[in-house]
């Protein structure tokens, strides 16, 4: 329950302050945005399994945030451009989806 | 169920082939599978979970916004260019129009420069620069059967027959359908005879405008009319003259009526 209370926390928060992106930053935020998504999903299924650890999603966000910012930064350096973003979107996708997978599993027999 | 072991002691080589399957297999961090069960819940780590909830939160918010707020600018910009695009189009339009209308006004108003003049018009039939019609006489000139000497209708013959027309009094002329103008040539060319540069074939049909009677007089009584008559006795060739009604011959080409080094001359009055 809390943690809903949280997303919709920030999502109010983002709503009233209405802050804009710097120029610099768009391209970093949706994948950021997605790493947060798979770690979250993530969280939901070892919730679903009995084993959620809030230490470990902590970390899990923070990295998969932090390694998809700086692969996007990388690829903008190699001048490769979103090639690299592509292949994170990729990568975290199917984990997203293959978690979402196992927690439909389990809930819906299906 | 779940389908997912500890992935972490699974390596089985094909499942290390199949990068996709590895990754689906891994799906939640091994981490999750490695923690101590029996552990307190950490009340710090419950509010990094709230604080990165928030953190996600606050950013799909924010990126929503903003596209939303970045659609209506784009969505102006697409605009502004249909419109750009649509007055441009009008534009044209118009210049088309207006360009349309001062083509007419320029034809009527050569028209009317040129109509009541009666030198300019009589000018342009001079100088072949339009259509004529008008009785006269028609000229068949035809080459001798077979291959006898001189049996075939040179370039000179016409020549001579052109001339004896101008002399007789024709006001007209056209060989074999192209009109003769004042810088029309006569010319052989291999076999063949051309005209303003344009070859004639064999019967070649020359026709005159002018007075029928005297026309056809005149021709025969001429030297060309004596020369195609002696043409006729020795090398086989037959000519024919006929009285035509309403000849209709159209404009010299327009390549023989250009002039691009003669001006005229300044008229005082003499």
């Amino acid at each position: 329950m809390i943690p809903i209370v949280g997303l919709i926390v920030g999502i109010v928060l983002g709503l009233l302050f209405q802050p804009s992106i710097p120029f610099a930053l768009q391209p970093y935020v949706p994948i950021a945005i997605i790493a947060a998504l798979d770690a979250v999903v993530g969280a939901l299924r070892a919730l679903s399994e009995g084993r959620f650890d809030d230490r470990v999603f902590v970390i899990s966000f923070l990295s998969n945030v932090l390694i998809a910012a700086l692969m996007v930064y990388l690829g903008d350096q190699m001048g490769v451009g979103a090639q690299l973003s592509t292949g994170v979107i990729v990568v975290l996708g199917i984990r997203i989806f293959a978690n979402a997978a196992a927690i439909r599993r389990r809930y819906l027999h299906a | 169920m779940s389908g997912t072991s500890d992935s972490g002691n699974n390596t089985s080589p094909r499942e290390a082939e199949s990068l996709l399957d590895q990754l689906a297999e891994s799906a939640l961090d091994n981490a999750y599978y490695d923690v101590d069960r029996e552990s307190e819940p950490n009340g710090i780590m419950r509010v990094f979970t709230l604080a990165s909830l928030v953190a996600l939160g606050f950013l799909l918010a924010v990126v929503a916004l903003q596209s939303q707020n970045d659609r209506p600018a784009t969505e102006l910009e697409r605009q502004a260019l249909i419109d750009n695009i649509a007055s441009r189009q009008e534009l044209l339009d118009s210049r088309r129009t207006s360009a349309l209308a001062l083509q007419t006004e320029i034809d009527s108003l050569s028209s009317r420069i040129v109509s009541p003049s009666k030198g300019a018009q009589r000018d342009v039939l001079n100088a072949a620069a339009g259509g004529v019609v008008g009785d006269g006489v028609e000229i068949q000139l035809s080459s001798a059967p077979g291959d006898s000497a001189g049996g075939l209708i040179s370039d000179l013959d016409v020549q001579l027959v052109v001339n004896g027309l101008w002399m007789s009094g024709a006001e007209a002329i056209d060989v074999g359908g192209s009109r003769l103008t004042s810088t029309s040539a006569i010319r052989s060319a291999g076999e063949g005879i051309t005209v303003n540069f344009e070859s004639i074939s064999d019967p070649i049909v020359i026709r005159a405008i002018g007075s029928q009677g005297v026309l056809a007089k005149q021709f025969e009584a001429s030297p060309s009319g004596r020369y195609l008559e002696d043409r006729a006795k020795n090398s086989g060739i037959s000519w024919e003259l006929s009285e035509a009604d309403e000849i209709r011959m159209s404009a010299a080409p327009r390549k023989r009526l250009e002039v691009r080094h003669a001006s005229a001359v300044k008229k005082g009055r003499s």
